[in-house]
């Protein structure tokens, strides 16, 4: 993604149902979002409004997970982001989760059954848990390289 | 599925490759070069050697008002820690004690003891504590017995802390602190009153570790009682070392597993486990680390032993095993330095912005509430060079601190010959340590 998107529109959560296409559900949360749920700490890291394609068209990574009863049932054990890059991370789940993604300090919930999309620019450099907090099970790792 | 590390939310990314190459590089060559061109006759005097301090500063070290600040300074945090970690909330995001605990103290104490010697010993509360116990319990000449149990108490000790942070699936819980510590208070407390106050340089694990990692600081106490600055290769040498391998051995080998469990395969092979196995697999891998890294050690001793110099007249036997425990010291410190330090720096503030409101009531008392950690202050360039510098530093000092062990107690006509298993030790344990750094 450009530079010039990265610096304010940083993270944004939107639980969004599965089916919609993510370019799609790009421009329809476009406005109207929910701002990200504070972290532990707070919540120093913003919530911001919708991402969007950044106008170089630069691609989107989405990460896809299925969660069953707070366990990795699809996806990868480890995904890996460039540095400033942007990330969605889909995660369905058949039980009430709450997704967080350490570092960042991000949050989603996930509603039972339906699936949570977490967008954010991957601008953090080391290794970072992505957790399903109420399985206190670790879903992901994602490597942000420096 | 494993379960989440709690406090470990941010880890570092591995050490370049090429990095890793030279570092290593660096480790073989250093070895040669001590072993070529160092000193060929014993040359360290341990608690012998130092320049004394001005008399103004040893007069405020010695000063029991110095004394009494810091034993206030120490129960005090154990105060407050013990109280956050038993009514605030149970959740390392919210609760600032598993903080406190294992990066203020477990981490923040080497630094303290690495800077200015062995002040934990002053500042311990537990022997504060035992001393009311000890009015009971003690009775003259247990001494004996203590030095009958060498150094087992602390690698007892040491040990179930460990286990507790790097095996327990919740060991970031406040609540599981809590009780760690508590039934830790009570078992000192009872032993430090049964044994007497020296129950701690050889019972209490944290007062041992930290008392180890201060033979490094430039600061220390000579044999005649003056406060010296001197060079961390003699303060090595200022201590027992009879039965301290042990201790050491469990030191690197935990910190050694804290690295296995970093690497992908391990978390591809404890990713599908229940809790209860990920505990049992992360007992078995600590138990099998530490076994290695003692393996290895007792290996290059028994490669040694047919070097060795008879003993003199009216000398006892040379403690083979011992010999070479001090040396460890630094290779334990510059693992831990590149496993934690970029956590410390990390984690550590959470410390203090929790500390706002630590009990979770929603106060509000120095104005940190809603801060988050600051991942900026250092970037990954560096953290890699501290990971690497650490280990080779530590390597460094010792090769040098064995190179002049071996020439006491290794025979003069095999003195290069007789140090290859213990070079080769050391060798392969920072080989081990930039490896595990390089392959997360």
């Amino acid at each position: 993604m450009s530079s010039s998107t990265t610096s304010t529109q940083r993270r944004s959560l939107r639980p969004a149902l599965l089916a919609v296409p993510v370019a799609f559900a790009l421009v329809l949360t476009a406005c109207g979002d929910e701002p990200a749920s504070p972290g532990p700490y707070g919540g120093a890291r913003d919530g911001a409004t919708a991402a969007e394609t950044a106008p170089g068209g630069t691609e989107v990574q989405v990460y896809s997970f299925v969660a069953e009863d707070g366990r990795r049932v699809e996806g990868d054990s480890r995904i890996t982001a460039e540095l400033g890059q942007t990330i969605v991370l889909e995660v369905t789940s058949n039980t009430h989760e709450e997704l967080h993604v350490h570092g960042y300090d991000l949050y989603a919930d996930i509603p039972e059954g339906e699936t949570a999309q977490l967008e954010f620019v991957a601008d953090l450099p080391g290794v970072f848990e992505v957790e399903l907090h109420h399985a206190h099970a670790v879903l992901t790792q994602l490597r942000v390289g420096g | 599925m494993i379960l989440a590390h709690g406090l470990h939310g941010r880890s570092d990314l591995p050490v370049p490759l090429w990095l890793a190459l030279y570092t290593g590089a660096a480790a073989v060559l250093v070895s040669f070069v001590v072993l070529a061109f160092l000193w060929t006759e014993p040359r360290l005097r341990g608690a012998r050697a130092g320049t004394p301090l001005p008399q103004l500063i040893q007069r405020i070290v010695n000063s029991s008002i110095t004394g009494l600040l810091l034993k206030v300074a120490g129960m005090l945090f154990l105060a407050v820690f013990l109280l956050t970690a038993w009514a605030g909330t149970d959740s390392s995001a919210t609760n600032p004690a598993s903080t406190w605990f294992y990066v203020w103290f477990w981490l923040g104490v080497v630094a303290l003891s690495l800077l200015f010697g062995p002040l934990y010993r002053v500042a311990n509360p537990l022997r504060v504590l035992a001393r009311p116990a000890a009015a009971v319990l003690y009775r003259p000449g247990r001494e004996k017995q203590l030095e009958a149990l060498k150094f087992w108490p602390a690698v007892a000790a040491l040990g179930a802390f460990l286990w507790l942070e790097l095996v327990y699936p919740a060991s970031d819980s406040p609540r599981a602190i809590a009780v760690f510590i508590t039934l830790y208070i009570v078992v000192m407390t009872i032993a430090g009153g049964y044994f007497g106050p020296r129950w701690f340089e050889r019972g209490d694990g944290f007062e041992v570790y930290f008392t180890l990692i201060a033979r490094l600081s430039p600061f220390g106490r000579r044999d005649d009682g003056q406060v010296v600055i001197r060079s961390p290769l003699d303060g090595l040498l200022a201590g027992p070392s009879r039965g301290l391998t042990p201790v050491l051995l469990l030191i690197l080998g935990s910190t050694t597993f804290d690295g296995v469990t970093r690497v992908p395969a391990w978390a591809d092979m404890t990713d599908r486990l229940t809790p209860l196995w990920t505990g049992v697999a992360g007992t078995l891998g600590l138990a099998a680390t530490i076994g290695v890294i003692a393996l290895m050690y007792v290996g290059a001793m028994w490669l040694t032993r047919p070097y060795l110099r008879r003993p003199r007249r009216d000398e006892a036997p040379i403690d083979l095993y011992g010999s070479f425990a001090h040396s460890l010291i630094p290779l334990a410190l510059g693992y831990t330095i590149a496993h934690y330090f970029s956590f410390a720096v990390f984690q550590g503030q959470a410390g203090y912005l929790l500390a706002s409101d630590p009990l979770g009531r929603g106060w509000d008392l120095f104005g940190t509430a809603g801060a988050g950690i600051d991942y900026t202050v250092l970037s990954t360039g560096l953290i890699a060079l501290v990971q690497v510098g650490a280990i080779i530093v530590g390597h460094v000092i010792a090769v040098v601190s064995a190179h002049d062990r071996a020439l006491q107690i290794i025979r003069r006509d095999y003195k290069k010959t007789g140090q290859y298993p213990a070079l080769a030790l050391m060798v392969g344990y920072t080989v081990i340590g930039i490896v595990l750094v390089s392959s997360v």
